[in-house]
């Protein structure tokens, strides 16, 4: 193996050679493998067939083909799209006014951001929602010169972003087609038992190979509830069941937590858990778990480092022995409604540890895209354009309609996007639809489900002749007995809406 | 997979004959959902003594009054004489024990062994010494329970014997004013069941719903759904830690009390919810022996009490089943209760205890709208009439209907749905659960090929 490090550009395989460097197991058990197999005096001439078998034998094939996998994907993910100028004016602005909104919360209780809570006064209150992050995207204008008259559409979002139009979209879910069977509609038919064993059958083996393009392509026709835990690690590129490493460092975040308190941050983030998980119905048991779960996270320096994007700025402190901390380390900061993406992961796993883990990884690759300010395709701007511009062209009637009554249907489908559905739908339902984002590593599922919904309840809405009434059909206690695969197919498959 | 021992054919269910024309006449003391029930229905309040068609009763009622009075065939009455047999403790283990020795009497020996879902329970003070006996050998944790005691009052835990040669005079466990009990210092000593399945570390037991319209021939009807009642403290099974009654006792009225008790959920999950936990967590196979065994549990106590009931076609009864599920996945029986608590401590507990009662009727059927052969009404599924009922094939692959979701189908009448919001809506997909192998949902199946139909003409 050549070790030395390459002057000429990083290509991938040498950025594959060199990620094997900096993952220790792989380090030495290539270094084992060295040793045994290519220097052993008894070694007779090596053919890559006895090379591959050793490699097997110790478990380096899944691992090196995953980090691979995931190493041609990070290339594909660095497009190099030219920023648009106002949205990295109205990202800089969002992140200073958090930064702001967070210190000033701290100095109305009176106490610094880490240090003894010494303060009479309890008071609190969120730093933002997403009713904020809403405001902050809508102020966004369409150019930075002031020509109004090119930007003349009829959505809230004025940037002119191109987005995938139908056809597009039945080319890239061309999965979800009701020619296939699938999760979330094919189960709950008569004579489905042997579909559903058959699913079982073939979900083994995906976990048997554990290979991440398997394991996504499985996930996009729905994981039965039994094989979900696991089949969501191996999209995640974790390993199939959690490992004592993970274990110990799960619970060196919990002590980080525990030693060294963030006024306020913490203490938002467990109001949130405490407002939201105590008064959900499915949830309420997890409470400690959840809260456990965000406190870790927020300690949780491996956050910033590898999700696609940092939504919000961390606060630099500087200690008392003179090096800086992130606050928090994760560089996310608590928002009401945060918690949110942690519960439904309480259902699918009993334990911490792994609730903790696949949170992280969701976090990093699909909930980062949609808390950032970017005018990237697949990040939350770009996924509210695509909604609109979908509703626009499914169902131009019933979007002029809801014109007429002060209602912009973005204003309804912001917070489905944004908290990706799990204000409104049932668990059940919810993780049918998070199995395809997880199996497409791709949000765009969120505008086409909720123009898809808009489109559903088209001939109820047309009735209507107020704001409040729009909202009590589009409530989000109706979503509660939505039905996701169905309306998907009907809308991305039926022929009527193209 | 348990073998059903079938039908013995549809049994002759005593309708309305007899009933006065114009609106049923109802007749009850409770002021909660029972009463929204009855008057949803569109039926007519009356205190007379003899002229209603319905009286929900409190069954101090029947104990005072029942035997006293004629009742005309066409009346309905919603307790057994003698339900005692199954709702006191000590009565209950006796039956049990009974039927057990029967069975390995008869020989059946398989059958008896399956008589194992009750703890080691002693009468007391009758079986003291054999109590003794047990607790000198096992030891373990205990559980003290007053007989006549409803809501957990005078329920203690004890793992020393020292602990309970002072109960009769420490006053905290004198019972409550029984006026109906006459041996009010009777209680019964159960093993502890100090390794329950956790979920979020938290304890739950579980309250399932049975009515019963004839104990012989036995007629028993399961609700599908029902509630786990969980503690709001973490389960600790340190022993010394069971004074802490609010982490051990799962009664609603006792968890109330507790500092952190949560209004607003209540602290249950439905039985559905639970369900389909528990398939995530151990797989369908494992879930559906458990949901099984508590469906065995319910036949096989009313079968051991089918025989000493006193049986009258005017009764039909709504039993509160109270079950636990150990660390093992063993369910265990711990209590009959024959006035489940009707009061609603949520919004979606309303709903549910509402859809429940307004089945509960409909099974009884003052007004003679069923036919008599149905398996399923509302809720409910007929399990036993006289013999196993064969599952709908609909449900293959689910040996029972507990905990699958319930089809009620597009909204009726609008009568009695108060607490539903009146939309303009189009009807729901079914408002039943999407889960593996139940029947399907022809009107959801239909509106959404209708919506497919309209739109995919050009589907291949």
């Amino acid at each position: 193996m050549d070790h030395t490090t390459p002057q000429t550009p990083v290509t991938p395989s040498s950025a594959l050679l060199s990620s094997l460097h900096l993952d220790p197991f792989l380090h030495l058990s290539l270094l084992h493998l060295k040793k045994n197999l290519i220097h052993s005096p008894k070694s007779t001439p090596h053919t890559v067939e006895s090379i591959k078998s050793a490699m097997l034998e110790l478990g380096l094939t899944p691992k090196i083909r995953n980090l691979a996998y995931s190493l041609s994907c990070s290339e594909k993910d660095r497009k190099s799209t030219p920023e648009i100028l106002q949205v990295e004016q109205a990202r800089d602005d969002w992140k200073q006014s958090i930064y702001d909104e967070l210190l000033s919360v701290c100095s109305e209780r009176g106490v610094s951001i880490i240090g003894p809570d010494s303060a009479q006064n309890k008071k609190i209150r969120y730093i933002f929602d997403s009713e904020d992050l809403f405001d902050a995207i809508k102020r966004i204008p369409c150019s930075s010169n002031m020509n109004a008259s090119l930007c003349h559409n009829y959505g809230l979002i004025k940037l002119r972003l191109s987005t995938p139009d139908h056809s597009a979209l039945r080319t890239k879910f061309s999965e979800l087609h009701p020619c296939n069977r699938q999760y979330g509609m094919d189960e709950t038919f008569l004579g489905s038992s042997k579909f559903i064993q058959h699913r079982q059958e073939v979900g083994v083996k995906v976990l048997q190979e554990s290979y991440v393009p398997i394991s996504m392509q499985y996930a996009r026709y729905g994981i039965p509830a039994g094989l979900r835990p696991e089949i969501y690690r191996v999209c995640l590129n974790l390993p199939r069941r959690i490992g004592a490493k993970e274990g110990e460092y799960y619970n060196s975040l919990r002590e980080k937590a525990k030693n060294m308190r963030y006024n306020v941050v913490d203490e938002l983030f467990e109001m949130d858990s405490q407002t939201i998980i105590s008064n959900s119905m499915s949830f309420f048991p997890f409470l400690e778990n959840i809260t456990n779960v965000v406190l870790a996270f927020s300690r949780d320096s491996w956050v910033v480092q590898n999700s696609t994007y940092t939504a919000h700025e961390s606060i630099k402190y500087e200690m008392s022995d003179g090096s800086t901390t992130s606050i928090p380390s994760s560089g996310v900061q608590p928002f009401k409604g945060f918690v949110n993406y942690i519960a439904p992961l309480s259902l699918v796993y009993e334990d911490e540890e792994r609730i903790y883990f696949t949170f992280r990884g969701m976090y990093s690759r699909l909930w980062c895209k949609l808390n950032v300010i970017s005018s990237d395709s697949g990040t939350l701007i770009h996924l509210c354009k695509t909604f609109e511009d979908l509703l626009l062209s499914w169902d131009p009637a019933l979007f002029m309609h809801l014109l007429s009554v002060n209602v912009a249907p973005l204003s309804i489908a912001f917070t489905w996007i944004h908290l990706a559905f799990t204000n409104v739908l049932e668990t059940e339902q919810l993780l049918l639809l998070w199995d395809r984002l997880v199996g497409y590593d791709d949000l765009l599922l969120l505008p086409v489900l909720s123009a898809a919904i808009f489109t559903f309840r088209s001939e109820t809405l047309m009735c209507t002749s107020s704001a409040q009434e729009v909202k009590d059909i589009l409530d989000n206690n109706s979503g509660r007995r939505l039905k996701v695969m169905p309306i998907l197919q009907a809308a991305l498959f039926g022929e009527c809406f193209k | 997979m348990p073998k059903h021992l079938g039908s013995s054919g549809p049994v002759h269910r005593p309708k309305g004959e007899g009933r006065a024309s114009g609106p049923v006449k109802f007749r009850t003391s409770f002021s909660n959902t029972i009463y929204d029930v009855l008057c949803a229905k569109g039926w007519e309040e009356t205190d007379s003594e003899h002229d209603w068609d319905v009286h929900w009763a409190e069954r101090e009622w029947v104990f005072e009054v029942f035997d006293q009075m004629h009742l005309e065939p066409h009346q309905r009455l919603n307790h057994f004489r003698n339900a005692k047999e199954i709702c006191r403790k000590d009565l209950l283990i006796k039956n049990l024990k009974k039927r057990k020795r029967q069975l390995e009497k008869e020989g059946s020996y398989e059958e008896a062994t399956q008589y194992d879902f009750f703890p080691v329970t002693f009468n007391l003070p009758r079986e003291y010494a054999l109590f003794v006996e047990e607790f000198k050998r096992q030891g373990g944790l205990w559980i003290m329970k007053p007989i006549g005691s409803a809501q957990g009052k005078g329920i203690f835990l004890f793992s020393k014997l020292s602990e309970i040669s002072e109960w009769r005079t420490d006053y905290r466990y004198r019972p409550g004013n029984n006026k109906q009990e006459k041996e009010a210092d009777a209680y019964v000593v159960q093993r502890y069941i100090n390794n329950p399945y956790l979920v979020g570390g938290k304890k739950f037991d579980l309250r399932l719903y049975v009515v019963v319209t004839s104990f012989s021939p036995l007629n028993v009807w399961i609700y599908r759904t029902g509630f786990a009642r969980f503690t709001n403290t973490r389960y600790n099974d340190d022993v010394s830690d069971i004074t802490n009654s609010f982490m051990h006792l799962t009664n609603v009225a006792i968890q109330k009390t507790a500092d952190d008790y949560d209004k607003r959920t209540g602290g249950k999950w439905d039985l559905r919810r639970l369900k389909l936990h528990m398939i995530s967590q151990f797989g369908a196979e494992t879930t559906d022996a458990v949901f099984w065994e508590m469906q065995m549990i319910i036949i096989r106590s009313l079968l051991s009490v089918s025989s000493v009931m006193i049986n009258d076609k005017h009764c039909f009864e709504l039993y509160g089943y109270d079950i636990m599920i150990d660390d093992t996945l063993k369910p265990w029986l711990i209590e009959v209760n024959a006035s489940p608590s009707l009061s609603a401590s949520t919004q979606e507990d309303y709903v549910m205890k509402c859809e429940m009662l307004n089945d509960v009727l409909d099974i009884v059927d003052v007004e003679g709208k069923l036919k008599g052969d149905e398996e399923h009404v509302g809720g409910f599924d007929l399990v036993y009439e006289n013999g196993f009922v064969d599952m709908d094939p609909k449900h293959r692959g689910w040996s029972s209907y507990l905990g699958s979701g319930i089809d009620r189908g597009p909204k009726k009448n609008g009568k009695g749905r108060r607490q539903q919001q009146q939309q303009a809506q189009p009807p729901e997909n079914g408002g039943g659960g999407g889960e593996m192998g139940e029947k399907p949902r022809l009107a959801a199946l239909d509106q959404y090929s209708k919506f497919l139909q309209t739109a995919a003409k050009g589907l291949k």
